[in-house]
């Protein structure tokens, strides 16, 4: 059943609690009061005196108290239900109003109390609340019984009055009081009922929703494990490539150089000194690169020691004076803002071209092109060198790494071994602002 | 608007609205009210009932000058009682009402009267001591005061002195006894005409509880939680009764055979003597014989004791002025001169001693022997019991005592068994 039809019906025999119980102060505070002023007009005040053990009050009495009571007690209800504030201080007067028309009607009739329960049980949300007031109202509804109270406080009751008829009579005015009185216990009952069948499904409700909560916790959790797992093996693959870029250019610079060296030896000493000098350079940039490389992997935003056009051009320098190629360079990146990373590609790129062509190509020259597209969109790579090539290419692990970089960046690179070996490569550049 | 300040609001409303009330209210000029019945509370005439009540009303006036007083008048004695039930139970009963003493221990059952005792404690003008312990005892119920004695009126025996005469019998001095009541009826019963049937009565209308009152026994004990059927000294009493009743035919006497000269003597309240006093005062003649009035005659164990009947005027536990309520009927019980007023005007007695012995002594001129004795009948009698539902225990003991005497059989076996019956009834 949906929510709002429960809360309809819950409305709906609320309304048939309010209606019993003002039936209920009608007819008994009715018949009360018709029965004083027939008891007087029949001359028989004197015989009903007799059978009483306190006085009655006058006939307009409790009718006024009942009824006015009842319509305060309304009257505090919708205004509480109005506000939704101020509650203990509405409840407070609810039950003294429950208490006041009891009393009025000399306990003939308890329903007001079970009313009063009803309405708040249905306002109070918290369970400390509720058993209390169940608890208060238990005990009023079990200490307003009129036989009981009779004992310490006598007073007139509904019953009095009804004995004044006969037999009959009495018995029929008594039946539609307890019928009414049934009538009340029996809708505060359902009443009750249905306003733990709509908590319990709240309070279903609130246990999926908590379980679908947990569930959803948990594969964040798992989710964050797996990043990290990722983050671990990018950070590896990363010191893999870091490693290979500079330790490997330097080790092929350098063992390249070596070779060189152990040829002129033979021929000139002084070249072999001076081409010594170039490997023992060489050597030093390797060990720069190195450090500069744990600069980059301890903190990737950390700023660099020399502009890229800068590095690019001693990285060009250092290879062609240890190999003895020729590298032109073309670097048009004045205006061209790269992040840390972007650079970082960029350089390891034109690094293991010049690598690999001086180690695998055997070239002797070494064409590097870097220059933005020109719509501005993408920054393009060029490095051709006039070696071997090679017919069908097996990426190594610098060319994977290098695919890898510039795929996490967003772009691309791409070989051709056909006439020398031909690496093309585009990283997309970003507006001013964006950067 | 904050909810703080709209709370101060109705509060503030409210505060207001019971300002308003009280000062409505204590604008008012307070109207008291009082219940009193047309006619005399005794079955004798009384021509001009109310007029006790305009002199009250005179006097409170010269005291309070703002209090008006209102009465309703045209009410007959026989209706009072449910008058004033109805209202009671209409919530309208006057502030304060004539209380026929039959009506106390209901109306004080029910919480209808205003318990006095704080009233009087606080009251200098109120003395307990200054009343006959029998009219100060009918306003209490349980030992607490209710009402308080109006008017009180003994029970005394007539006694035909022309008839005794006829029989050579001197008129008994006032500490006679059962022997000489009995002496008496023995010597008078007869049957004049020797039809079989008695004519001339020694005593008509003198019941067992009489008897037994001058025996020194109360039947019923005031609270009404014992009773003493089980009393020899009540065994003695009915004895005494039935050989009373033994001395005539059993057949039940013509009432007013006193007033035709037909009984010697006959127990009646002393209202009616006051109601013939101006006429006796002259004449001391009642129907063509001369009379006078003893005190009730003593038992072997008890005195010349007789129950006391009392008008109350008691104070509604609703009234609204109970200060004022409470002015008013400490005058119109407790103050000597009005208490007066109203034994010269009215034939009941006053419960207050001084009026009465003032009565007595201005009286005493006739000489009757009547009038010196009252004082002695007052001080001497016993209240009428005060619990609820007396009137029916004493019907049925009534009934009970008369068919065991009718039966013959064994009285003390007869009187246990009534005596539990009785208990059984009380409980």
């Amino acid at each position: 059943m949906p929510e709002d039809q429960k809360n309809r019906r819950l409305g709906v025999l609320w309304g048939f609690i309010c209606l019993i119980n003002l039936l209920a102060i009608l007819f008994l505070t009715g018949t009360t009061t018709l029965t004083a002023v027939r008891i007087c007009r029949a001359g028989e005040a004197r015989a009903f005196l007799d059978t009483l053990s306190a006085l009655p009050a006058a006939p307009w009495v409790m009718p006024v108290c009942a009824v006015t009571g009842y319509a305060a007690l309304l009257t505090a209800s919708f205004y509480r239900r109005l506000l939704r504030r101020h509650e203990l201080g509405c409840c407070v007067i609810e039950v003294a109003l429950c208490i006041f028309i009891t009393l009025a009607m000399h306990m003939s009739y308890k329903g007001v109390i079970l009313l009063v329960l009803a309405d708040l049980l249905d306002y109070l949300d918290s369970w400390s609340k509720r058993s209390a007031l169940i608890a208060l109202m238990a005990g009023l509804y079990v200490a307003a019984d009129a036989d009981l109270v009779q004992l310490v406080w006598p007073m007139v009751t509904f019953e009095h009055f009804a004995r004044y008829y006969p037999a009959r009579q009495a018995v029929m005015l008594l039946g539609v009081r307890n019928l009414i009185a049934s009538a009340a216990v029996i809708s505060f009952v359902l009443f009750s009922m249905l306003l733990v069948r709509i908590q319990s499904a709240e309070t279903r409700r609130i246990q999926r929703l908590n379980t679908e909560l947990a569930q959803a916790n948990d594969q964040l959790h798992q989710m964050a494990m797996e990043r990290e797992r990722m983050a671990e093996t990018r950070e590896r693959n990363r010191l893999a490539r870091e490693i290979h870029d500079t330790l490997g250019h330097s080790l092929t610079g350098i063992s390249v150089g070596l070779d060189a060296c152990m040829a002129l030896l033979s021929v000139s000493v002084d070249a072999a000194r001076q081409q010594l000098e170039l490997v023992s350079q060489v050597a030093r940039h390797g060990l720069e690169d190195v450090r500069a490389s744990v600069g980059a992997l301890r903190a990737d935003d950390a700023p660099r020691h020399v502009s890229i056009t800068e590095a690019i051009q001693r990285l060009a320098a250092d290879s062609a004076a240890a190999s003895g190629a020729q590298i032109p360079m073309e670097l048009a990146l004045d205006g061209v803002t790269l992040t840390n990373d972007e650079e970082n590609a960029v350089i390891r790129l034109v690094q293991e071209g010049i690598t690999n062509a001086l180690r695998h190509g055997r070239a002797s020259r070494i064409e590097v092109r870097i220059a933005p597209d020109p719509a501005g969109r993408e920054l393009a790579l060029r490095v051709q060198d006039n070696g071997v090539g090679c017919a069908a290419i097996t990426p190594n692990f610098g060319l994977r790494h290098m695919q890898e970089r510039f795929g996490l960046l967003g772009g691309w690179v791409r070989f051709d071994g056909s006439n020398g070996f031909l690496i093309e490569a585009a990283l997309p550049l970003r507006r001013e602002e964006e950067a | 608007m904050k909810p703080r300040v709209r709370w101060a609001a109705a509060g503030l409303c409210a505060l207001l609205l019971v300002c308003v009330c009280a000062a409505f209210r204590w604008s008012r000029p307070v109207t008291l009210t009082i219940g009193v019945f047309a006619g005399s509370n005794w079955d004798v005439p009384d021509p001009d009932c109310y007029a006790p009540y305009h002199d009250a009303i005179d006097r409170f006036r010269q005291l309070h000058p703002n209090v008006r007083i209102e009465y309703v008048s045209g009410i007959p004695r026989e209706d009072y009682s449910e008058w004033l039930a109805e209202q009671m139970v209409l919530g309208q009963e006057p502030d304060l009402f004539l209380l026929p003493e039959e009506d106390l221990a209901t109306l004080a059952g029910l919480g209808a009267m205003m318990d006095l005792d704080r009233m009087i404690r606080a009251d200098e003008q109120v003395d307990a001591a200054a009343y006959y312990p029998a009219a100060w005892e009918a306003g209490q119920v349980e030992g607490t005061t209710y009402a308080l004695p109006y008017e009180c009126v003994p029970k005394m025996m007539f006694v035909n002195e022309t008839l005794l005469a006829e029989h050579g019998i001197e008129t008994p001095g006032p500490d006679w006894t059962w022997d000489d009541l009995y002496r008496i009826c023995q010597a008078v019963t007869q049957d004049a005409d020797s039809d079989g049937h008695t004519d001339v009565y020694g005593c008509i209308g003198y019941t067992w509880l009489d008897a037994a009152v001058s025996n020194g026994v109360t039947p019923f004990d005031p609270s009404g939680k014992q009773c003493a059927f089980d009393d020899l000294r009540l065994r003695t009493s009915i004895e005494f009764y039935s050989r009373l009743d033994a001395l005539t035919d059993g057949r039940v006497p013509d009432r007013d055979a006193f007033r035709k000269g037909k009984a010697a003597m006959q127990p009646m309240r002393f209202s009616s003597y006051r109601a013939d006093e101006p006429y006796l005062r002259k004449i001391r003649r009642y129907g063509g014989f001369e009379w006078d009035c003893l005190p009730m005659p003593a038992g072997p164990q008890g005195d010349n004791v007789c129950e006391l009947s009392t008008l109350l005027f008691g104070m509604s536990a609703r009234t609204d002025s109970p200060t004022m309520a409470w002015e008013l009927l400490r005058l119109m019980t407790a103050d000597t001169d009005y208490q007066r007023s109203v034994c010269a005007e009215s034939s009941g007695l006053s419960g207050l001693r001084a009026v009465v012995r003032d009565y007595t002594a201005r009286a005493q001129t006739d000489a009757q022997l009547a009038l010196g004795q009252v004082d002695g009948a007052m001080e001497k009698a016993v209240a009428r019991p005060t619990f609820r539902g007396y009137d029916s225990v004493k019907q049925y003991a009534d009934s009970a005592i008369q068919s065991l005497l009718a039966s013959g059989e064994d009285l003390s076996g007869g009187l246990l068994g009534l005596q539990r019956e009785l208990t059984k009834m009380l409980e």
